[in-house]
């Protein structure tokens, strides 16, 4: 393993694939969003910042490739019920570097992410609200570009209570 | 059998709030919409609810050694439990300063050697009693130390590690309360090989803009599934597809439970007890129940003897309400408190608990459904949280005040041995929890 300092083409081909992950879920194509993680995946949201595994305690989201595609299946079904209307969102990546080139390949990327979402339902009081995290990807090389192996990201306030949060983070 | 007629007439008009008038917003069949929105209702339940029953807080595995202190919620109170330095005994403090009355302990839960106020420093010891007062010579010699202790609440009992505040020193005891509800927190503790189980890192947390009560009156329903969680039906058995038959993760495999036909649920039990408790059987069937080669089950044979260990394993019951604070699923350890926040505002904190002892699969298991079903993200608990915040923005519509609660009335059996059984599509579990409301609400205040 290596620490990269000037590979900055591989950073831009890295940005732009975050850019483009945050673009999908911006326009709800949540199960091309799907497609952008590998076979196996993990994609993280823990409660206690401190965790390193995934089975050490409580997740806003814990899900393998199995429960990415029933979410993801779930918001793009035009039955759904709690989404309706959907939230709209907007994420803003920041802060992109890479962390850690692999022997493999494997780039561990860190990021920042606020999201704002919006949600036009007529009545209440969180209907538009920010969500803020720190993000670490493992990108697996993929033809040209990518494929999500790993995303884990940190709240500020993951110990912190939710209101229903449908578009993924 | 009679017709059951909607209510003509409004509650007690003669005098609101009056005991009587809290005693007729419930019919038997028919609950007032009164109870999910008006603010002095929820005032009232404080006191006469939360005030008086049995709120569980915790758990003794949160206070590892004598310094340790959680907070915790009984209705609009927040108290500190901590173990009283003469006995190592848990006791339960209001969480203000007795001076002047700033909040002592700020957090879930930490380690100190004293609890001390942070405005003047007033120093307290587990057990409430003031044992230090800084620039001491400033105030009256004669001053009486004792009588600016934190103030203990009434009373704080446990069962089997399970710790119970009743801010009233009046009223049944513990296990009157709990009554055969205490086979609810043995199906969980005793699924531990060693008879001891211990809670696990931060809670996870989620909260709605609707009334307490509408998580009580949601989670024995089973008729809501099919509907309001069709989505997440259709997209695990859109992942079966893909994954083949009974490849599917548990987790997946709890969403697609949810679509199971209404006959199907029709034949499983609701068990409903004094006080407003329930518990339905388990649907889910998918869950870690070990084989009997299996190194939990030889653990727990060798803790219980086989046969008790086999009659622990197999049993299966679905989300256990202990009226009207906590919620719990014993096949995965997972406890939940709900706590009323405001009228139209209710957080739902879950925790869960490690078996002691166990291979560390039991525990994923636990978090496998833990996850699914506290976190806001959930595709599943989503839908339940705008279905509240609906029926609360509803219940504001319109000139229709009461709301039927009759599903069942005539399918219910007295059983001697767990209080009254019924089909696990009624809602009888409503009922038996406004029986207990109304008879709660409708005591001189
Ligand atoms: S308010 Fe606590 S020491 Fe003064
Ligand atoms: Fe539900």
């Amino acid at each position: 393993m290596s620490v990269p300092v000037t590979d900055m083409d591989t950073l831009h081909r890295v940005q732009d694939f975050l850019y483009r992950e945050a673009e999908l879920l911006d326009e709800q194509r949540f199960s091309a969003w799907a497609e952008l993680f590998a076979d196996p995946c993990v994609y993280w949201i823990p409660v206690d910042p401190a965790v390193t595994e995934v089975w050490q305690g409580m997740s806003h989201v814990n899900d393998d490739r199995q429960l990415l595609l029933a979410r993801t299946h779930r918001l793009d079904n035009p039955r759904v019920m709690s989404p309706e209307p959907l939230p709209r969102t907007v994420h803003a990546i920041a802060n992109v570097r890479i962390a850690e080139v692999a022997a493999d390949g494997t780039l561990t990327v860190k990021s920042t992410a606020v999201v704002h979402e919006y949600r036009p339902r007529g009545y209440g009081d969180d209907d538009k609200r920010a969500f803020a995290g720190r993000v670490t990807h493992r990108l697996v090389p993929h033809g040209d570009g990518f494929r999500i192996a790993f995303k884990r990201v940190d709240l500020v306030d993951s110990e912190g209570s939710y209101n229903a949060i449908l578009v993924p983070i | 059998m009679s017709a059951i007629a909607y209510p003509q007439e409004r509650p007690g008009l003669s005098d609101r709030y009056s005991p009587s008038w809290f005693r007729d917003l419930v019919r038997g069949d028919h609950v007032h919409r009164d109870v999910y929105t008006d603010p002095e209702i929820f005032r009232r339940e404080m006191r006469l609810l939360f005030g008086r029953t049995w709120i569980l807080v915790g758990h003794e595995s949160q206070l590892p050694d004598p310094k340790s202190w959680f907070t915790a919620r009984v209705g609009d109170q927040t108290i500190i439990v901590a173990r009283e330095p003469e006995t190592g005994r848990p006791v339960a403090m209001y969480n203000r300063c007795a001076h002047r009355g700033a909040t002592v302990c700020v957090g879930r839960q930490g380690q100190s050697h004293r609890l001390v106020c942070p405005y003047h420093g007033w120093a307290f010891d587990h057990g409430g009693a003031l044992a230090a007062v800084p620039y001491e010579k400033g105030y009256p010699e004669a001053l009486d130390r004792s009588a600016y202790s934190l103030r203990r609440v009434a009373r704080l009992e446990g069962y089997r590690g399970f710790l119970f505040a009743n801010l009233s020193a009046d009223g049944p005891g513990l296990m009157d309360f709990l009554g055969h509800m205490s086979t609810c927190i043995d199906d969980l503790v005793d699924r531990s090989p060693t008879g001891e189980v211990e809670l696990v890192g931060p809670p996870l947390s989620h909260h709605y803009r609707a009334n307490w009560k509408m998580s009580f009156e949601n989670l024995n329903d089973t008729l809501h599934p099919g509907f309001a969680h069709a989505a997440s039906v259709v997209a695990a058995r859109a992942v079966e597809s893909v994954v083949g038959e009974g490849n599917l993760v548990p987790s997946v495999g709890m969403m697609k439970a949810n679509g199971k036909p209404i006959g199907f649920f029709e034949e499983l039990p609701m068990v409903t007890t004094p006080w407003g408790h329930s518990y339905i059987g388990g649907h889910m069937g998918a869950s870690y129940t070990g084989s009997t080669q299996s190194a939990y089950f030889q653990q727990l044979a060798a803790f219980h003897g086989e046969e008790k260990a086999k009659r622990v394993l197999a049993q299966d019951r679905h989300l256990m309400l202990l009226y009207p604070s906590a919620t719990w699923h014993a096949r995965y350890q997972t406890v939940r408190l709900v706590l009323p926040i405001a009228v139209d505002r209710t957080e739902v904190v879950g925790f869960v608990f490690r078996l002691k002892g166990a291979p560390e699969e039991t525990f994923r298991n636990a978090l496998e459904y833990c996850n699914g079903a506290n976190s806001a993200f959930s595709p599943v608990i989503s839908d339940d949280l705008e279905i509240y915040e609906r029926c609360q923005v509803g219940n504001l519509q319109g000139d229709a005040e009461w709301v039927p609660m009759y599903r069942g009335i005539h399918q219910r059996a007295e059983d001697p041995e767990t209080g009254r059984r019924s089909p696990a599509t009624s809602e009888e579990y409503v009922r038996n929890q406004f029986a207990a409301w109304a008879r709660l609400m409708g005591e001189p205040a």
